[in-house]
């Protein structure tokens, strides 16, 4: 984790909302259209798929679809494009037809000027892989098994798009931009996810897909709220006189809505420092996945983005993090903070050593403890 | 009064758009489930007007629940008023398409509705045929349940037919046709072709084989339904068509097809839009600058049920108004360079196109959308009031060709700019004289009057039967 950056739409203007159910889609559409990168997806059939990393983990999840990067090199004015070679991803039938791939790590390069990258699982993979190590010290305090294995399996739970309530119905009722290459997704009125890609015939072919992915768990509950508030725009027509005055109200309340529905409802997304890391480096472009800096007191976020040197946005695809997964993430962070120490780390906190030991329990991270400690520490409540 | 007056006009407004079928916004069944409501309550609360509005123009699919309503709560119905309710009934379902009628008499059957009088209307019905035997062939089963439902056994063959099968040779051809048809291959092409269709799968002959030589005994609707899965292979005529179903056929064109038979498919919308126009008279349009504001959006791309359909009453009422007004602009939300070329997508966006459409200089400015805007949310409405405190006067009219099921009306556009339901651009003319009766600008009497005058119309066509 490297890059320090903020979270930002830069490239990108935004158009009115529309509205369905708890969702509120926000369409963004590209100020300079984009000629030389493109993406494209390809459909996987299997019901899990194991992706081999560079040290030997692996990555197990249902992915039901992977993007195609493709870029222009140097100069050239066109990209190729269609003939996709999938090497590196292979598919085993089990008894029972239970199917598993197996992809060659996150992001795979194709050919020159091409990869392959698993949308979101690349930045979740980061998220479950954060100080997975474990302790570095073999303190007391820590179980055989954190010892040997480290965190050992790590694995979090997230929501498919097909069950989050009207999602389907708001997806197909939305309409598309001319122009448009990405949305932002509110439920609920707070941002849940960030879309977007690099033209928008490849928005047009990926629209449907933000369906297949995995969104947090919250977003599934807020999403039963069944009701977005009605946000109406008041455009200031009182006291014109001619129709151009009219006009210009409107285009006033359009450019005052895009402002609104991303700087002031996007508060937990955009404009929030980031930690990343960039994992590939194609032409003047980088790819990078990030988690934004961890807050306990506001919505967290990890995603992946591809953006150009000079900062536009090209691709960007997020996931929000539960309150729950957020804390582990936290616990884990402070822990490694202090060299693992549970006693520096409570003092850093102002807790006492036994309280910091309940907290790790209740974060789901029991398993690591001691069990003595853990019972002592339990008991003495 | 005035609340009766309200209420009858936004029945029969909703009416006009509704069909009960899926729409972009709404499921079918969403859309059932309020329009049913709607028929109850008018029906429960103004009976006698509710019974005259069989006559006043409503599409078939709302007759047909005028009708049903009616007969399943004939107790409500006054005494002095039952006469001339049988006789509206009598008249509304005799003039109701043959597949329609004999649905909704199955579904009497089904809904437990069985009293004298509905007995009586069906064994009127069906006396009333002209061509028994053919119907019972099409639509043996609907048949069949309305008979036994209301005790009829007609005599002879068609009764034979329905109730003891093909094992005995018939002496009416139809049915002697038919009853061979179920040995011979050569006999199937004798039968109409709806129903030699699925004998022509009973005897496995290929599709194409058996279009091509069943084509002479098509319908004109059969050979539109056709065009697409037969690929162009059946002819069509399309001047018989009427406005509208021609413009959802253009637009079930593709783009390069459209392109490369212009001239042709614009011949056919202009001559259907003049024999409109012959046909209606004048559109009631005062003659200055029109202008109409078309919604193109991927809204108005309908549902699987009714593809396009939002679009192509858009379209037809864009080349009638082309060959009724003397100056006129189109506006669609997203601009076009052909008018043939349309197709649903992108977003609704509505109130920069009244702006254009005013700044033009439009007098009157016709609006036809669902309502369902986007860009920005209510800025019509704003827009609207703006321009009307600025003094501004033309007229705006607002017609939307879907029913909106959440609140059980034609949804505006703006609050006191109500919308008219639009179901057919042929029916602009219609729509446009009932605006008055829908803006408050007419008592209670007025309407009833009309509706009097109508139902006269329509006993007189139904040869005053009682």
């Amino acid at each position: 984790m490297k890059i320090n950056d903020t979270l930002n739409l830069q490239g990108l203007r935004a158009a009115p909302s529309q509205v369905c159910g708890a969702f509120r889609l926000v369409p963004l559409i590209r100020e300079k259209p984009c000629q030389d990168v493109r993406i494209t997806h390809e459909r996987y059939q299997q019901d899990l798929s194991r992706v081999q990393l560079n040290d030997g983990t692996e990555y197990w999840s249902f992915i039901p679809h992977g993007y195609i990067l493709n870029w222009a090199k140097g100069n050239e004015a066109t990209i190729s494009f269609g003939a996709q070679l999938s090497k590196g991803t292979k598919t085993d039938r089990f008894a029972g037809g239970f199917t598993v791939t197996t992809h060659q790590r996150m992001v795979k390069r194709q050919n020159a000027n091409s990869v392959r990258l698993l949308p979101l699982h690349l930045s979740m993979e980061a998220f479950l892989a954060l100080y997975f190590g474990g302790p570095d010290i073999a303190w007391l305090e820590y179980s055989r098994f954190a010892k040997q294995h480290g965190l050992g399996i790590r694995s979090e739970r997230a929501v498919s798009g097909r069950s989050l309530f009207m999602f389907e119905d708001a997806l197909r009722t939305f309409e598309i931009h001319e122009g448009q290459v990405g949305v932002l997704i509110y439920t609920a009125e707070k941002l849940a996810s960030a879309f977007v890609v690099p033209t928008p015939e490849d928005y047009r072919a990926l629209h449907q897909t933000l369906l297949d992915d995995f969104y947090g768990e919250l977003i599934y509950q807020y999403a039963l709220w069944s009701q977005a508030q009605d946000l109406n725009i008041k455009l200031e027509v009182a006291g014109k006189k001619t129709l151009a005055e009219l006009r210009q109200a409107l285009h006033a309340a359009r450019d005052q809505w895009a402002e609104f529905s991303t700087r002031v409802m996007g508060l937990d997304l955009l404009q929030r420092n980031i930690i990343g890391e960039t994992i590939y480096k194609p032409a003047q472009l980088r790819l990078e996945r990030f988690m934004t800096e961890l807050d306990l007191n506001a919505t967290n976020t990890i995603g992946e983005r591809l953006v150009r040197s000079d900062g536009e946005v090209l691709y960007l695809k997020t996931f929000q993090l539960g309150a729950d997964q957020t804390k582990r993430a936290w616990w884990l962070s402070q822990l490694s903070r202090h060299h693992w120490h549970i006693g520096q780390t409570a003092e850093s906190l102002n807790m006492t050593a036994e309280e910091v030991v309940r907290s790790l329990n209740r974060a789901g991270f029991g398993y690591l403890l001691n069990p003595q400690i853990l019972q002592q520490a339990l008991k003495k409540r | 009064m005035d609340i009766t007056r309200e209420d009858l006009s936004l029945f029969l407004n909703a009416c006009a758009a509704a069909t009960s079928q899926q729409e972009f916004y709404s499921s079918e069944q969403e859309q059932r489930v309020s329009l049913r409501f709607l028929h109850q309550y008018i029906c429960g609360n103004y009976r006698t007007l509710y019974a005259r509005t069989l006559a006043a123009g409503l599409n078939h699919h709302n007759q047909q629940e005028v009708i049903y309503q009616l007969l399943s709560s004939g107790k409500d119905c006054p005494a002095e008023f039952r006469l001339l309710e049988n006789r509206l009934i009598t008249a509304a379902l005799k003039q109701l398409p043959p597949q329609r009628a004999w649905k909704l008499l199955q579904r009497l059957q089904g809904g437990k509705v069985n009293n004298r009088r509905t007995r009586k209307v069906i064994a009127t019905f069906i006396a009333g045929r002209k061509d028994l035997p053919f119907d019972a062939l099409k639509y043996r089963r609907k048949v069949k349940a309305a008979m036994q439902h209301a005790h009829v056994k007609p005599s002879g063959e068609v009764s034979a037919f329905l109730f003891e099968g093909i094992k005995k040779p018939f002496v009416t051809p139809l049915l002697e046709q038919f009853r061979r048809a179920h040995y011979s291959k050569e006999a199937l092409y004798d039968l109409p072709y709806s129903i030699a269709e699925g004998l022509a799968a009973k005897h496995q002959i290929p599709r194409a084989e058996f279009l091509k030589r069943i084509e002479g005994k098509m319908t004109d609707r059969e050979r539109l339904r056709l065009q697409s899965s037969s690929a162009g292979k059946i002819q069509l005529n399309p001047e018989k068509l009427s406005l509208t179903e021609l413009c959802v056929y253009v637009l079930g064109l593709t783009l390069d097809d459209r392109r490369n038979r212009e001239e042709e498919l614009t011949g056919f919308l202009q001559r259907s839009a003049h024999a409109i126009l012959r046909q209606n008279g004048k559109l009631p349009l005062p003659d200055h600058k029109m202008a109409a504001i078309l919604d193109n959006s991927y809204s108005s791309s309908g549902s699987r049920v009714k593809k396009n359909r939002p679009l192509a009453v858009a379209l037809s009422v864009d080349v009638l108004l082309q060959n009724a007004c003397k100056d006129y602009r189109a506006f669609w939300t997203r601009p076009v360079k052909k008018q043939l070329l349309n197709h649903a997508k992108g977003q609704t966006f509505l109130a920069e196109r009244l702006l254009d459409a005013l700044e033009w200089g439009a007098q009157t400015v016709l609006i036809v959308s669902d309502a369902c805007e986007n860009d920005v949310p209510g800025a019509f409405e704003q827009i609207y009031q703006g321009y009307r405190q600025m003094g501004g006067k033309a007229q705006i009219f607002h017609l939307s060709p879907v029913f909106d099921a959440e609140n059980y009306q034609v949804k505006p556009l703006v609050k006191d700019l109500p919308a008219l339901g639009l179901r057919a651009g042929e029916d602009l003319g219609t729509t446009l004289a009932f605006a008055r009766f829908s803006t408050g600008k007419s008592t209670l009497l007025e309407l009833e009057t009309y509706l009097q005058g109508r139902v006269d119309a329509l006993l007189s066509a139904a040869g005053g039967l009682s």
